[in-house]
């Protein structure tokens, strides 16, 4: 029985849109996946995935970890854990992630900087990408992301781009078989401190671009709710978000009109803060 | 790659404390902003080439006159009288600076201005012409390499075919050399010699090639007592509206909907680029008497063109013809090689021009007379039965322009040796200090020959063509421009694709916001409807349908901190004819920064078009004075990596490596320029010595 589920999984693997040749850029953290994935111009350490120029501006140390699930089907599960420290010339990140069981399974562990200089950040990212099947062995490849974010108007309005995937990295010859390649540019606006209006464009080299637009508002203090959507496959987000003292909790559904519910949730604890204030420093 | 992360790490310490202002960032944005929107298959760098030419000589604003500040595309009408009245009121200008004190000119426009323009407060320097050559600053010269890794089939051994024939093949080595001298001070002289050779081309010395395959030289010297200009070598014209004589810089219509439409009187320039036609080769002078400015010419180029030879001599009056000139340049498989200056043109004529006291009112003539030496005979097909046929030519213009308040009237009508006519009219105006107009009206006879013509038009060539040209430009405040234009034509005859008369239009508009001087956005939507024959049409006539194409564009610029600039770019684009819609894609990023004595630009795109219909034309940063703007077609990645080290005061020296990688392609180009795989990467060095 456990071997049809788990074939199941791999067929499934290749109905589902968003896993594909392997090493996709997989957001994380509930914050961003109740947005629709309007990670771009985000500052907090779940950027330590979504964009490493997020990476910027901490004044704390961090650790999180996600768990995802898609569609109910086991065998299409994320798990991340990140590590988040801001140091005198930057900020830098340790994650790992790992997807799938033991028929298919993706690993991958990455170091990241990230730097702010007056209105722009930077960031880049290098990781080591392991695919591995049953029966077929593993494959190890390096892959490295870039990313900046403009503040357009300070604080109120901002731009994002990351390129994921900067050196086409080959996975197998065999049909030219590469990591894809991704990149997106975006905008947020924020109009007041309480309100978050994002909109993003993704374009992976092997399928049409996709444009995602999300939300987020703080209705009482440390509590947001948030909601996106996104085209192609016609996705709707839903997400909430819970921050009490050094902890951060942040849950998100999602809908997949053929495939059904999938769900995210996140965990980030803060070490220290430096400043005397116990708002969350989150941007 | 790992450079890019490494350099990016050294980058963040401490050096960004040396705030080394980034050169040419301006001129790159103007001309993004001036030719935003491109879709014929012309070669576009070379046509960008031409026009940079005006740009290598920095205008003396003293000195300048009425067309020349028109010719930079930068300033309104009213910008330009307010310049000219200051002039006028307050003698000549002190230094730069004192653009701010002229009315209407803001910080932006001043900033868009200052790499064309300076102002020089000397009294005329009456040294003889070899010492100021030797103190002149503007003296430099220029080598250029480049090269294409990965073997072009043009360069690979020929293996005869299944009939015993051997395919044609390159002759020369695959790089591209290029060598360039000048020494210029505006309105004063300028001498020049520039020589190139294609990828592909051989070094050679025969009858028709000394050496590289293309050589190009001027001597020019101006302002001397009543000889405004006296030019010997390669030269070009500009009178009119371009009916007659055109220098070739096809600004028509684009993201600048008002500057670039009304042609300015140039005169004679200089020829100092390696488009290898479109120039005059001999000598012209000007003579100014009274309010008279008396031009005239005399030319003798060779030209490429395929010679057909009559073998029959028994038969009578069996003359060679010409089927047809080329215009490319290229010479670098056997065949183009015998095509290589088989004729012999020359041409004559002149141009008188009268300016009011008052400078209101400009109005001349221009005469033009062509002589190929031998009989232009094309292969006749329905599209071109009234194309130009026969030995000589001559074409009679009559251009005027008039200024009334803030109302700027111009046009031209010409008539050549056919009887054809053509005719372009309008009028650009201030209308008030927040709106800018410009209309114009064009009527090009199907029999209109005028072959150094570039009026404002649709087609690339002044024939065969009507249409009114409306545009319009809003800026409410100083930070927010909006920019639109239509233009509807139709074409009396036949055109190569369209098998009857036709019609169509074209709209723009654009949306310029730049909340503070560091920043730009951009959005701008283009929609073009032209009739084509109807695509895979199984009847024997061919019925025409509308293509209609819709162009997208989304740029955010930001230069943070005078030595950083980031760029983002989203352009899409779809196609419609018949029941066919395709689309295409291209997602750009420009990360350009300076650290002490280097200068970094770099870009990593990503596109995706479903045919070559979409194909995304973007513009890319290149060497100094050369000009990248390839089509991203099919499905895949493009990056270049351009570096500027200034080695000493005198030297400076350029490195580029640019990399298209297709997806799912077994080769990349066509024709003998194919590459096996799907890879294209090139590399480019570039060395400036100022003398």
């Amino acid at each position: 029985m456990s071997r049809i589920k788990s074939y199941t999984t791999l067929f499934c693997l290749f109905i589902t849109y968003f896993t594909f040749a392997g090493g996709d850029p997989v957001p994380v953290g509930g914050r961003s996946w109740g947005m629709a994935n309007t990670f771009l111009t985000l500052r907090d350490p779940f950027a330590l995935f979504n964009n490493p120029a997020g990476l910027s501006e901490f004044t704390y140390t961090s650790a999180f970890a996600t768990f995802d699930s898609r569609y109910g089907v086991s065998g299409l599960q994320y798990y991340t854990a990140g590590f988040v420290m801001p140091v005198r010339f930057g900020t830098f990140g340790v994650g790992f992630q790992r997807f799938g069981n033991e028929l298919y399974n993706e690993q991958q562990i990455g170091l990241a900087f990230g730097k702010k200089i007056d209105l722009v950040s930077l960031g880049a990212k290098v990781n080591l990408l392991q695919i591995g099947m049953d029966t077929f062995g593993a494959k190890r490849v390096l892959t490295f992301e870039f990313g900046a974010i403009a503040e357009i108007i300070p604080k109120k309005l901002l731009l994002g781009a990351k390129i994921h995937n900067l050196t086409s990295a080959k996975i197998a010859d065999y049909q030219d078989e590469r990591v894809p390649t991704v990149m997106s540019v975006g905008f947020s606006f924020r109009p007041t401190e309480k309100l978050m209006l994002n909109a993003e464009t993704e374009k992976d080299i092997d399928f049409p671009a996709i444009i995602k637009a999300g939300l987020e508002y703080e209705i009482v203090k440390n509590l947001k709710l948030r909601t996106g959507i996104s085209s192609k496959p016609y996705i709707n987000y839903f997400g909430i978000g819970f921050s009490p003292k050094s902890l951060q909790f942040d849950y998100a559904v999602r809908t997949h009109p053929q495939l059904g519910l999938s769900h995210q949730i996140s965990v980030l604890y803060r070490f220290r803060e430096k400043t005397k204030s116990q708002t969350p420093q989150n941007q | 790659m790992l450079i890019v992360f490494l350099v990016f790490i050294a980058f963040s310490a401490k050096n960004l404390a040396q705030n080394y202002p980034l050169k040419d960032i301006d001129i790159d944005a103007f001309i993004l902003d001036l030719f935003n929107q491109q879709d014929e298959d012309i070669n576009y760098e070379d046509l960008y080439e031409a026009l940079f030419q005006l740009y290598t000589d920095p205008l003396d604003l003293n000195q300048a006159s009425r067309d020349e500040l028109g010719s930079l595309f930068v300033l309104s009408q009213e910008q330009i009288n307010n310049l000219l009245k200051h002039r006028q009121e307050n003698g000549k200008m002190v230094s730069i600076y004192e653009l701010q004190a002229i009315e209407g000119l803001d910080l932006t426009t001043i900033n868009k201005l200052l790499p064309f323009v300076k102002v020089d407060n000397e009294y005329a320097d009456q040294r003889p012409l070899l010492k100021k050559i030797w103190d002149e600053p503007n003296h430099y010269v220029l080598l250029r390499y480049g090269r294409v890794f990965g073997q072009r089939k043009g360069f690979t051994a020929a293996v005869p075919d299944a009939s015993g024939d051997v395919p044609q093949r390159y002759q020369g080595s695959p790089d591209k050399l290029y060598l360039r001298y000048r020494v210029s001070h505006p309105k004063d002289y300028s001498f020049g010699f520039t020589t190139e050779k294609d990828a592909g081309e051989q070094i050679v010395f025969d009858n028709t090639t000394t050496g590289f395959d293309f050589w190009s030289f001027h001597a020019q010297i101006q302002n001397r007592g009543s000889w405004k200009n006296i030019t010997l070598g390669d030269y070009q014209l500009q009178f009119g509206q371009g009916l007659v004589l055109s220098a070739g810089f096809a600004v028509g219509k684009g993201s600048e909907t008002i500057n670039t439409v009304k042609r300015n009187n140039l005169g004679i320039r200089p020829y100092s680029s390696v488009l290898e036609t479109g120039y005059f080769r001999g000598g012209a002078a000007t003579y100014t008497w009274k309010n008279f400015d008396i031009t005239t010419f005399y030319a003798n180029n060779r030209r490429d063109a395929n010679l057909v030879t009559q073998d029959d001599t028994l038969a009578e009056e069996a003359e060679d013809f010409v089927s047809s000139l080329l215009i490319a340049g290229f010479h670098r498989t056997p065949n183009e090689i015998a095509t290589k200056n088989r004729i012999r043109e020359q041409n004559i004529g002149g141009n008188i021009t009268y300016q009011s006291k008052n400078n209101n009112l400009q109005a001349g003539i221009t005469a033009l007379y062509t002589d190929y030496g031998i009989s232009l005979q094309r292969q006749p097909t329905v599209y071109n039965q009234f194309e130009f046929r026969g030995r000589q030519n001559l074409v009679l213009g009559g251009n005027f322009t008039y200024i009334f308040e803030n109302i700027n009237f111009f046009g031209e009508l010409a008539r050549s040796q056919s009887g054809g006519l053509g005719l372009v009219s309008g009028l650009v105006s201030s209308l008030s200090r927040t709106v800018e107009m410009a209309m114009l009206y064009r009527r090009f006879d199907k029999n209109f020959h005028s072959f150094y013509a570039n009026a404002f038009g649709e087609n690339t060539r002044n024939i065969n063509e009507n249409g009114w040209y409306w545009g319009l430009k809003y800026t409410p405040f100083r930070k927010l421009v909006f920019s639109a234009y239509y233009d509807k034509f139709s074409f009396p005859w036949l055109k190569f694709g369209v098998d009857a008369p036709s019609q169509g239009y074209e709209y723009l508009f654009r949306i310029t916001y730049k909340p503070v001087k560091t920043i730009a956005l951009y959005a701008q939507y283009r929609e073009e409807n032209k009739d084509k024959n109807q695509p895979d049409n199984n009847t024997n006539i061919d019925f025409i349908t509308s293509a209609l194409r819709r162009n997208y564009l989304l740029t955010a610029d930001f230069n943070a901190q005078k030595n950083f600039f980031l760029r983002s770019r989203v352009q899409w684009s779809s196609y419609h004819i018949g029941s066919v819609t395709t689309k295409g894609f291209a997602v750009i990023q420009d990360v350009n920064f300076a650290v002490g004595k280097f200068e970094l630009s770099s870009r990593f795109a990503l596109f995706d078009t479903e045919d070559f219909n979409n194909r995304q034309y973007v513009y890319e940063k290149d060497v100094l004075y050369a000009f990248s703007i390839p089509a991203y077609n099919g499905q895949g990645l493009r990056n270049y990596f351009l570096m500027q080290y200034t080695l000493t005061k005198k030297i400076d020296c350029w490195l580029r490596y640019s990399q298209t990688r297709l997806r799912n392609a077994k080769t990349i180009g066509s024709g003998l320029d194919e590459i096996k795989g799907n890879t294209l990467q090139e590399i480019k060095m570039q060395v400036r010595i100022k003398l």
